[in-house]
């Protein structure tokens, strides 16, 4: 199961799928490149949920983007939940399928969490295998997502860029690089996210995510309930002018606004990647080569 | 790991708080866990573990409150949050859909103080379940009434007939199929009466519906729960009714069930 970036097409710029929009989406058609669906949502006999994404496919491409995989888990792999996610891609043909790199369960106890893993080379190590395993049952490469963290461990022997690009190498893999997320870990943890976006692998990254997170002053929490704020822009087009064309998706999970909103979301990425290519084209300029370090409020520096 | 990843969780999803078990008998101390997750000038290791223990504990409250809005009306916001704690703390979630985490609360209120104190809390927790459960059953095409009139008089008697998949029949004591229409109309206060009833739940075209049903339609029904001929129907029908015709009884419920979309896989018997 060999990884290549260029096997992910270009999908442009989507939305998450979530049940508010349902109706309007299966029904209007509304102008959107693609659409990311949460496979666990769909993990059902039938019913409405089903019959949708079905109208959805017939219009839109998809990709699934599974939350409960739980690849780092010192627990055996779940195969009937593998088995549930085989049977949604055949039916539904996603692009590709993701998660994320973190564990949501241990002894067969389900946090329904993103929790961080220790970044040690065992750690690399144990991930890697799984996910080699899990790419070989489902047939295709798997994107692993890059988690927003609030903890971190003692025995991290590694930065969090060095632990995804170590296990995206060892396991053959490729990257969902959220954006929002290296923001806010970034924060919470008081590294650099421009480092972070630079030091991860050209070649691995196949999708972007980008969301709104809330400001809690000395922590900022994940919450997909916002805009997205300018830092976080700031941080994709530094991402785009590294990474080039890579699908990106807008991500909003509570306080879900009208579609019209979401859709102007993913118009403002389209923007700034087609703004950012124009000057690759034409030879990146030195803000985009290296851009200062994000520049935070005053009251978010530690 | 596995030693690691169970410490985290046990913190993180301990009732009494990341704290609290940290420092109980057989906790691992707050120097353990601060040798184990750092923390630094931004926040402390407490709070770094709070905050994930906060997510856990809000985003299955807030499953639970979309999964039983009239249990949750009816007990109100404070009440509800305690059965959920003391509910998980008894049912953590196994499954990787959160949409299963909430499965066994119905069961559960049977032997907690709320479900004692207003012991129609069950039956009300049962049918907001099964709504759920009905609306995400496996899908099948109901018959139609031209399906039954094509198929010639003489054959009926050995027709199958089998209910959908997703069709649920609840036995409830108390009549909490009117609870959950009052709450619908802002009136979720409103004491069921207490009775022996059965309650039909469906779905007909993606719209989950439920209505009380007399004690022998639901016999009726949970025989054909498994394809069942039409000539056994009959004989129970006639068992079981004290009309005179029970030939124009099982006539009027099988023109219901095939309205309300209850039936498929008729197979012609020989």
């Amino acid at each position: 199961m060999n990884f290549s970036r260029s096997d992910y097409p270009f999908l442009g710029f989507g939305v998450g799928l979530r049940r508010p929009h349902y109706i309007l989406i299966s029904e209007s058609h509304p102008k959107i490149d693609w659409l990311e669906v949460i496979a666990e949502n769909f993990m059902v006999q039938g019913g409405r949920p089903l019959h949708v994404l079905e109208k959805v496919r017939d219009q839109y491409p998809i990709a699934l983007h599974g939350v409960s995989l739980s690849i780092g888990s010192a627990d055996p792999l779940n195969f009937a939940y593998l088995r549930d996610l085989v049977q949604l891609i055949r039916r539904f043909e996603p692009a590709w399928i993701s998660d994320h790199l973190c564990w949501t369960s241990i002894a067969g106890r389900n946090s329904h969490d993103l929790l961080p893993l220790p970044y040690t080379d065992e750690t690399v190590s144990h991930v890697a295998q799984r996910v080699r395993v899990v790419q070989e049952t489902l047939g295709r490469p798997l994107l692993l997502e890059n988690v927003s963290s609030y903890m971190s461990y003692a025995e991290s022997t590694l930065t969090e860029w060095q632990f995804l690009t170590a296990v995206s190498e060892e396991a053959d893999c490729g990257i969902l690089l959220d954006v929002n997320n290296v923001f806010v870990s970034a924060f919470n943890h008081g590294f650099s996210a421009e480092s972070y976006i630079d030091a991860i692998p050209v070649k691995r990254v196949a999708q972007f995510h980008l969301a709104g997170h809330s400001d809690f002053g000395r922590y900022l929490l994940d919450t997909h309930d916002h805009p997205i704020c300018d830092a976080v822009w700031a941080l994709y087009e530094r991402a785009v002018a590294r990474f080039g064309p890579v699908s990106t998706l807008i991500e909003w999970d509570d306080n879900i606004p009208e579609f019209p909103v979401l859709a102007a979301a993913a118009e403002d990425a389209r923007a700034k990647h087609h703004r950012i290519m124009e000057l690759r084209e034409v030879g990146i300029p030195k803000q985009i080569e290296r851009p200062a370090e994000t520049d935070l409020p005053t009251h978010h520096r530690a | 790991m596995s030693d690691l990843q169970r410490l985290i969780y046990r913190l993180i999803t301990a009732p009494e708080g990341v704290e609290a078990n940290a420092r109980c008998g057989r906790g691992i101390g707050l120097e353990g866990i601060a040798a184990i997750v750092p923390g630094d000038g931004r926040l402390d290791s407490l709070e770094r573990l709070d905050i994930y223990a906060t997510a856990y504990f809000y985003r299955l409250l807030n499953c639970l409150k979309e999964d039983y809005p009239t249990t949750l009306a009816v007990l109100s916001e404070d009440r509800f949050e305690k059965l959920v704690r003391d509910y998980l703390a008894a049912h953590p979630p196994t499954k990787p859909s959160i949409q299963h985490a909430g499965k066994a609360l119905p069961g559960y209120l049977r032997g907690h103080c709320y479900g004692i104190e207003q012991p129609y809390l069950e039956d009300l927790a049962r049918l907001e379940r099964s709504i759920i459960d009905v609306f995400h059953g496996a899908d099948a095409i109901p018959i139609e009434r031209k399906n039954l009139e094509s198929i010639s008089p003489a054959r009926w008697p050995t027709m199958q007939i089998r209910t959908l998949p997703s069709v649920t029949i609840l036995d409830c004591k108390w009549r909490v199929g009117k609870l959950l229409r009052a709450a619908a109309e802002g009136e979720p206060r409103a004491l069921p009466e207490q009775a022996q009833v059965s309650v039909l739940v469906w779905r007909q075209h993606f719209t989950v519906y439920h209505r009380e049903i007399e004690q022998s339609e639901a016999c009726l029904l949970k025989l054909a729960e498994e394809p069942v001929a039409f000539a056994r129907l009959c004989e129970e029908v006639s068992r079981t009714t004290d009309e005179n015709d029970p030939v124009a009884r099982i006539g009027k419920l099988l023109e219901r069930w095939l309205a309300d979309g209850l039936l498929t896989a008729v197979l012609p018997g020989g």
